[in-house]
């Protein structure tokens, strides 16, 4: 049984209150956060409040509870949340404060869940580390001189750290799973367009999605089930559909076909691969039948993505001007286009100004047709190459990321050099698939190894089956010291 | 590599500045992240042989008029404002 479960149980019977959880996690974010760096804004009354009602519905009955009633959790800080500061962790947006909530914050609010603050990230989602962050970065519970991994890299910290019994994170290239695979956590980057962008605060629109990270697949599915679904205010979420994958968690796997790309292996390390390739026995043993294949594509899915990834960012963040939110300089100017210039400049870290440049010049005159075009049939070809795999098979099981957790700062030395980092992660998003990232190991110096497991468009029950029954299979997941113990 | 005219280009479209100091190290890095896309240079024909086949349909909602988000809200995050409008100086 996962956390939610078990904690919504206590609830119900009345042997736990909510506002006794969230007081317990609230005082251990107290404690360990200062270390971890895992939160970034911390929701003290309002949390409380939270439970407080949450504890109403629970103590009357009412038809209004589900197994989320009463759970504390944390929300990535580029996640809308109306009246609470949301910075997406950069100077520019310091004291903004959205006026509405993000469509999937509200369907968990409305759940009740208990908001225990805004999680740690690369500033704009642009990173693989945490480092980027304009606040200090979140750090790994697992060895904290390690990266936690990003974008989400507070929101799997806080999982990792037991400061939240789950979080929400995004992903466009990977940012969810790689930090739920250096943090020993499972994270899950939905189908694009099954979960709702309203609020989420945009890096590149044809490739954002919101995705839940926990400590176990039930967990995970419970938020996935509760967050996604076609909202009217995001017209790229899937128009009928509806999430159902908790109550497929439990089906026989005997049979499946199970791929395996020999490109996502090319530059893995051998550990991590060892630990990928034990995990495919386990999944031979329990009736699967695993098959290698080869899809060359793959090869210009990293390229390719940061063309088109940051394109959309430059078209994003443009908005960001000094006029209608976010930074203004108090320096001197003489027209418009200086002040918008300074604003930007004095505002926006490297990583997200060198992002924007090459987005821009990418969509320039003489460089369109070179760059953004080609990398758009690319990603056409990358997806219909996808789409015939998935015709013969069910899943997909590759890394998570090519290391283990490296140390901090390694990244910022080079920025081409951080762009490998996301290498498994990246074709993925390309794609518009699904995919999670499973603790399967971990190395010798005791830090997590993540398996992903990808499944065709809208297959999350699939995905999420596979992953739970290799889970109850194989029970890899340990603790760390921080946090709340329950 | 990129050249001082394009990368002075780019920052302008960009709407971004640079001092002198960080001129050169903002360039370096331009230019090796241009050949980290180049990459898709290698591609040939047949990599990109296949077109995008989904269906583009505008999505559209009804023609039904809704509640506009309150004035004073919009203008809450406004770094400057004046008389429910987001103020801007004059300048030559």
């Amino acid at each position: 049984m996962g956390k939610i479960e078990t904690l919504s149980s206590l609830l119900r019977r009345r042997e736990l209150s909510s506002k006794e959880l969230t007081q317990k996690y609230l005082d251990a974010i107290e404690r360990d956060n200062p270390t971890l760096n895992a939160y970034v804004n911390v929701t003290t009354q309002q949390a409380l409040l939270q439970a407080e009602n949450a504890d109403k519905l629970l103590g009357d009955n009412s038809d209004k509870v589900s197994m989320l009633t009463g759970i504390p959790m944390g929300l990535k800080d580029n996640i809308s949340t109306r009246g609470i500061e949301t910075t997406c962790c950069s100077k520019m947006l310091k004291g903004y404060n959205p006026i509405y909530d993000a469509t999937a914050w509200q369907r968990l609010r409305e759940k009740g869940a208990v908001l225990l603050g805004k999680t740690n990230m690369d500033e704009f989602a642009m990173g693989s580390s945490g480092d980027t962050s304009c606040f200090a970065p979140a750090v790994n519970p697992f060895d904290t001189s390690r990266s936690t991994g990003g974008s989400s890299s507070g929101s799997a910290a806080a999982v990792a750290g037991n400061l939240a019994v789950f979080t929400l994170g995004s992903d466009t290239g990977g940012s969810v799973r790689q930090p739920a695979s250096f943090c020993g956590v499972v994270g899950l980057k939905p189908t694009y367009g099954a979960v709702s962008r309203n609020g989420l605060i945009a890096f590149a629109s044809s490739l954002d999605q919101i995705g839940p990270m926990a400590m176990s697949i039930e967990d995970v599915a419970i938020v996935f089930d509760a967050i996604g679904g076609h909202d009217p205010m995001d017209s790229t979420s899937k128009v009928g559909y509806t999430p159902d994958t908790y109550s497929k968690l439990k089906c026989d796997i005997t049979g499946k076909k199970i791929a395996v790309v020999r490109e996502f292996y090319e530059g893995v390390s051998p550990e991590v691969t060892q630990m990928v390739e034990n995990s495919l026995k386990v999944f031979e043993s329990m009736g699967a039948d695993i098959e290698y294949i080869s899809i060359p594509q793959v090869h210009f899915a990293l390229p390719a993505y940061y063309i088109l990834a940051c394109a959309e960012a430059s078209s994003n963040l443009a908005r960001y001007d000094g006029v209608r939110y976010g930074y203004k300089t108090q320096g001197e100017y003489d027209s418009i286009n200086e002040m918008m210039s300074k604003s930007r400049s004095e505002a926006f870290g490297e990583e997200v100004k060198r992002r924007i440049m090459l987005g821009t010049y990418v969509l320039s005159h003489g460089y369109y047709d070179a760059y953004y075009k080609k990398a758009q049939m690319l990603r056409h070809s990358v997806t219909h190459a996808f789409d015939k795999v998935f015709e013969k098979f069910d899943a997909i099981i590759t890394p998570s990321s090519p290391t283990t957790a490296f140390k901090r700062g390694t990244l910022l030395k080079d920025p081409t050099e951080a762009y490998k980092a996301d290498m498994c992660t990246v074709p993925v998003n390309i794609a518009g698939l699904p995919a999670v990232s499973v603790p399967c190991g971990y190395s010798e110096k005791g830090l997590p190894v993540g398996m992903q497991i990808i499944a065709g468009k809208f297959r999350e029950d699939i995905l999420l089956n596979l992953a739970y029954r290799f889970q109850e299979e194989v029970c890899v997941s340990r603790n760390t010291d921080w946090g709340v113990s329950l | 590599m990129i050249t001082k005219k394009e990368f002075e280009n780019i920052a302008t479209l960009s709407r971004l500045s640079t001092d002198d100091g960080e001129y050169n190290r903002f360039c370096d890095d331009l230019s090796r992240m241009v050949e980290f896309a180049d990459r898709i240079k290698e591609a040939t024909a047949d990599d990109t042989a296949y077109p995008c086949d989904a269906k583009v349909e505008a999505v559209l909602r009804e023609d039904k008029v809704y509640p506009c988000t309150d004035r004073e809200d919009i203008l809450s995050n406004a770094p400057c404002s004046q008389d429910g409008f987001f103020l801007l100086r004059k300048r030559a």
